[in-house]
């Protein structure tokens, strides 16, 4: 398992100061820690694509942001990320529940758990994986990887990892 | 009255240091003509999403005022964001919609707006401040209000069909990003 709260503190650590997104009950120990915290700033968004805007707009004001969602937000999300975060070269980490992963899960997660990391490779957003253990590491090189190129990042976590 | 003469007598109001977020497609070209400068982030895409990106940016730079300018059908795409600022409250963030009841950048399809009284969605948001201008006369006295009142702040413009022609925005997309970032240090 990955501790949800070490691993804000990582986010933390890595200058991450804005966080909004639509909640998954596999992200809820994270999003509970940065929306009960005063040293996160949290917003509740309505839709995920909602979030990738406010984002964008973090991301112009000088802030560094991370949205939470589910894998279903994903599909919400493709025109914001393609139209806005990739064609101004906006950075974002997205972290993404990896529902449905080996159809493991109730039905209406299996099609996008199996079609989420040729959808990531498809638009060519480069994703790390989170799976069980010691976090930091892999969100630090994702976050290497979102400044290194401005561009958007997405972290897949397995289902149960953070907790 | 049109659009882009809205835009004129809004322009005539501004003091210089608001950033601007202006919607895809005809708006983005008119306000960048009429009102553009590095604060201005002139969106191409990503319909829906003007009111969002000025409340990440209002949220970060809580300094300075953030106008997001937007057409009633880009304004129905992210109606959703009125809860949002209702319930985050940022008192920079002023959103003007420009109503012409059509998508007028791709050819003048309807829109559902006639449906719709964005002053009084937003008021059920919780916005702080709302205002409604059906023509020129009251459109100055309603700017003063939502350009200085404490956001969040909504005035919905009833306009007339008709484009000034202007240009697409002669800026790069990272460009225009990196204008706004440069402002916002």
């Amino acid at each position: 398992m990955a501790d949800a709260r070490a691993f804000c503190e990582v986010l933390k650590g890595l200058g991450f100061d804005f966080y909004t997104g639509v909640p998954c009950s596999h992200l809820r120990a994270a999003i509970a820690v940065v929306s009960g915290d005063e040293e996160y700033e949290y917003v509740p968004a309505t839709r995920e694509d909602e979030a990738m805007g406010m984002a964008a707009g973090a991301a112009l004001g000088g802030r560094t942001p991370a949205v939470f969602m589910q894998n279903s937000g994903l599909g919400n999300s493709i025109d914001a990320i393609t139209s806005l975060h990739q064609l101004y070269k906006l950075p974002v980490l997205m972290v993404i529940s990896w529902r449905g992963e080996g159809g493991k899960d109730y039905p209406e997660h299996v099609i996008m758990g199996q079609v989420m990391m040729s959808l990531l490779e498809a638009m060519e957003i480069p994703t790390f994986v989170l799976s069980e253990g010691d976090s930091s590491d892999i969100v630090r090189t994702a976050a290497e990887r979102m400044r290194k190129d401005e561009m958007p990042v997405a972290l897949a976590v397995r289902m149960g990892v953070l907790r | 009255m049109k659009g882009f003469e809205a835009l004129r007598l809004l322009k005539d109001r501004l003091k210089g240091d608001e950033f601007l977020v202006s919607c895809n497609g005809t708006i983005s070209r008119e306000v960048y003509a009429i009102a553009g400068s590095p604060r201005n982030f002139t969106m191409l895409g990503s319909m829906g999403l003007a009111t969002s990106i000025a409340l990440g940016l209002a949220i970060s730079q809580p300094k300075r005022r953030v106008i997001a300018i937007v057409g009633d059908g880009n304004m129905l795409m992210g109606l959703g964001s009125l809860a949002t600022i209702g319930y985050v409250k940022p008192e920079n963030l002023s959103v003007i919609v420009l109503d012409n009841r059509v998508y007028a950048t791709t050819g003048n399809q309807e829109t559902a707006s006639e449906a719709v009284q964005f002053d009084l969605l937003a008021k059920a948001a919780d916005f702080r401040l709302v205002r409604r201008a059906n023509d020129e006369e009251g459109l100055g006295e309603a700017l003063d209000d939502v350009l200085n009142g404490r956001g969040p702040c909504l005035l919905a413009i009833r306009i007339e069909l008709g484009k000034m022609g202007a240009d697409l925005v002669p800026l790069s997309p990272p460009e225009v990003a990196r204008r706004v970032m440069s402002c916002a240090r």
